[in-house]
């Protein structure tokens, strides 16, 4: 059972992120929740900044 | 123009002289700067002396007809599991007639050093195979066999250090393809070349395994054209490690009956990732820097014999440089993506910058599986720099000019130089007369303090004439029902031992009779008219208040025995030793309530109160027999 702090903000930012990019018709939203849940550091500014330069 | 041998007898030659060179050059680099009196090991901690232990292990116990994957003589009475401990089975087989001819500690102080050169030559095969110039592959040779990774391992990690089998598979696979070899030539040495690697170590066999498939999808994606190669290799490869779990059958059942004891004792994956500044940030074993940053750099995780991804900003750039402006050409673009890979996956479950936690890292699922739980992310950094080795020959033997390169890579390897204390690594173990002189009666079960981590050196030393007992370092982890005892770690990890005086001696008493402890060797400075460390006089000091008795004392230890009624203690007993407050945990209460009194008068002061009453609250309401007057 994964325990640490950052496993549950990365899990919450992914179901985030990928309710977002499906509200947003984003391509591949699963691999943008997923690429969150994993590596949330790099992931979650680049679904930001994706979507800000989408979505001005 | 490439520097390439004109013949296959010369290009052998070739090969053998850059085996030669790179041998040399390890052994100039690491032999023993003067002639010290032995025993004397290459290498610095307790790991150089478990691996010394274990080479001399198996050739011991098929000689005595003991059970090979269990063993008695440490952490007696319950054992050790040997099938989860990084014991160099394989090499200790082979290398057991030298064992017994030398001894296992000039086997390992000679595997050591060849293991950079070794390795190193199978980074130049591979590389060869990929450039076909061999000045680019014995550059790619040294940057393997002498990268931070191996430097970092070679302070005592003789299973990490000797890596030439992983190398070697890749150079099969290479030549496979390039040379139309047959399947069965390719399973045959896939076969061998694996079934060494899990003799040496079972962790990077598994590895190896896993970044082999990840190098092949990255070969699938990111060169279309090499697909029907990977296809025609596929058989070969699945028969190649479909040979090597046959050989290694025996050893992977003793694994899988052992799994459930045994591989608890592997360390966390999350104390062993490197850290992200790792990467630019040198450690203590780097020439340049590697001291002044060592403030910063001793916050990363594990130990520094761990922290092998130390690539230097001037590499990293080059390596970036290279990577964009030779795209274009199949075999960087894949080596690229996969030390990038590599790199990713190194940084373990969570990424860390200076030791703290800071974001979930791609490796997070695979550290919950089993097995792949046992793997620790900071040693994927081998594959990693095993790309880069031949990421850089292939740079070096692209068409164009090559001494500019060749100055620029110099200029940046220069950043990666070892420090210079690091490459002295060898230490001197002085073996107490007391393990040697007959003062201990052969299958007696001792105990040796305080705990150095040197006892496994001592029992080599007395050809395993004792066993010891609830001790033996091979590696983290010990038995639940000793790691129970509250004066578990005050005894046995190093850094509790100022709370050594502070274990209650009934409870040693206890202790010591429960495990049948027939002698207990207090090592230290014991001549006459010295002083022994604070550690060794505060464990001969408790033993006397145990009960126990002197029973002489040398220069450099000292003997007790038990007293003559020594009962091991009943049921009730045990059980009320270990409702007690573990000894370390009593100098960090008695800390916390100084802490308090001081805040309390420094609450006091700020106000204007008289702090008497405040105090005598705290005391009477939470810890009544406080003796408030005497904290200064």
């Amino acid at each position: 059972m994964i325990t640490h702090p950052f496993f549950w903000i990365a899990l919450v930012s992914a179901v985030l992120v990928h309710r977002d990019a499906k509200r947003r018709s984003a391509a591949r939203p699963l691999a943008w929740a997923l690429a969150v849940l994993l590596f949330w550091i790099v992931a979650l500014p680049a679904y930001l900044w994706q979507r800000r330069a989408n979505h001005p | 123009m490439p520097l390439r041998p004109a013949s296959k007898p010369a290009a052998f030659l070739f090969h053998i002289g850059a085996l030669l060179f790179l041998l040399a050059l390890g052994y100039a680099f690491f032999a023993p700067p003067h002639s010290a009196p032995p025993p004397t090991y290459f290498g610095v901690g307790g790991d150089p002396l478990s691996f010394i232990w274990f080479l001399n292990w198996w050739p011991f116990a098929a000689q005595h007809h003991l059970p090979l994957f269990h063993t008695s003589y440490v952490n007696a009475p319950f054992g050790e599991n040997l099938a989860w401990r990084a014991g160099v089975i394989g090499l200790a087989l082979l290398a057991a007639p030298f064992t017994l001819k030398f001894g296992a500690l000039a086997v390992y102080n000679t595997l050591m050093l060849a293991a950079p050169g070794l390795s190193g030559w199978g980074a130049y095969l591979a590389a060869y195979e990929l450039s076909e110039d061999t000045a680019a592959s014995l550059t790619a040779g040294l940057v393997f066999g002498f990268s931070n990774f191996m430097l970092g391992h070679l302070l005592g990690h003789l299973n990490l250090s000797l890596t030439f089998a992983i190398p070697f598979c890749l150079w099969a696979c290479l030549a496979a393809a390039k040379h139309g070899w047959s399947t069965r030539r390719l399973a045959l040495l896939l076969g061998l070349a694996l079934a060494f690697e899990f003799g040496v170590s079972q962790e990077l066999y598994a590895t190896l395994l896993i970044f082999g498939a990840l190098a092949a999808a990255t070969l699938y994606a990111l060169h279309p054209p090499a697909r029907a190669a990977l296809a025609r290799l596929l058989p070969g490869v699945s028969l190649g490690i479909g040979a090597s779990l046959v050989i290694l059958s025996p050893l992977i059942w003793q694994m899988l009956r052992g799994y459930a004891g045994g591989s608890h004792s592997v360390a966390s994956p999350a104390d062993f990732s490197v850290d992200l500044l790792g990467f630019i940030l040198p450690t203590p074993i780097t020439r340049l820097g590697g001291h002044w940053l060592a403030p910063l750099t001793n916050k990363f995780g594990g130990n520094t014999a761990e922290d092998g991804n130390y690539n230097s900003l001037p590499l990293l750039l080059l390596l970036a440089y290279i990577a964009r402006t030779h795209r274009a050409a199949p075999a960087v673009r894949v080596l690229a993506g996969f030390a990038a890979l590599a790199c990713l996956l190194a940084l373990g479950p969570y990424v860390h910058v200076l030791g703290a936690e800071v974001s979930t890292a791609p490796w997070l699922p695979a550290s919950v599986l089993p097995f792949l739980k046992s793997m620790l992310p900071a040693r994927f950094m081998l594959y990693a720099w095993l790309a880069i080795a031949l990421l850089l020959a292939c740079w070096l033997a692209a068409p164009g000019r090559k001494p500019p390169r060749y100055a620029l890579l110099a200029a940046c390897l220069v950043f990666i130089l070892p420090a210079r204390g690091y490459d002295r690594n060898w230490t001197r173990l002085p073996i107490p007369a007391v393990f040697t002189n007959g003062a201990i009666p052969p299958g007696s079960r001792i105990l040796i303090l305080p705990e150095s981590q040197v006892e496994m050196g001592y029992q080599y030393a007395a050809g395993l004439r004792f066993s010891l007992a609830a001790q033996g370092y091979l590696g983290t982890g010990a038995p639940a029902r000793l790691a129970r005892w509250p004066l578990y770690r005050a005894l046995f990890v190093q850094k509790y031992q100022a709370a050594l005086p502070r274990i209650n001696p009934p409870m040693l008493a206890a202790f010591l009779a429960q495990y049948g402890v027939q002698a207990v060797v207090v090592t230290g400075d014991f001549a006459p008219g010295h002083t022994p460390a604070p550690a060794s006089a505060a464990v001969a000091a408790l033993l006397q208040r145990a009960g126990w008795l002197p029973a002489g004392a040398g220069a450099d230890s000292e003997l007790f025995h038990p007293p003559a009624n020594n009962p091991p203690p009943d049921a009730a007993q045990l059980a009320a030793f270990m409702r007690m407050p573990a000894p370390e945990q009593r100098g960090l209460n008695i800390r916390l309530e100084q802490n308090w009194v001081h805040a309390i008068r420094l609450m006091a002061r700020l106000t204007g109160l008289n702090p008497a009453p405040l105090l005598a609250f705290y005391a009477a309401h939470a810890h009544p027999p406080l003796p408030v007057d005497a904290i200064r």
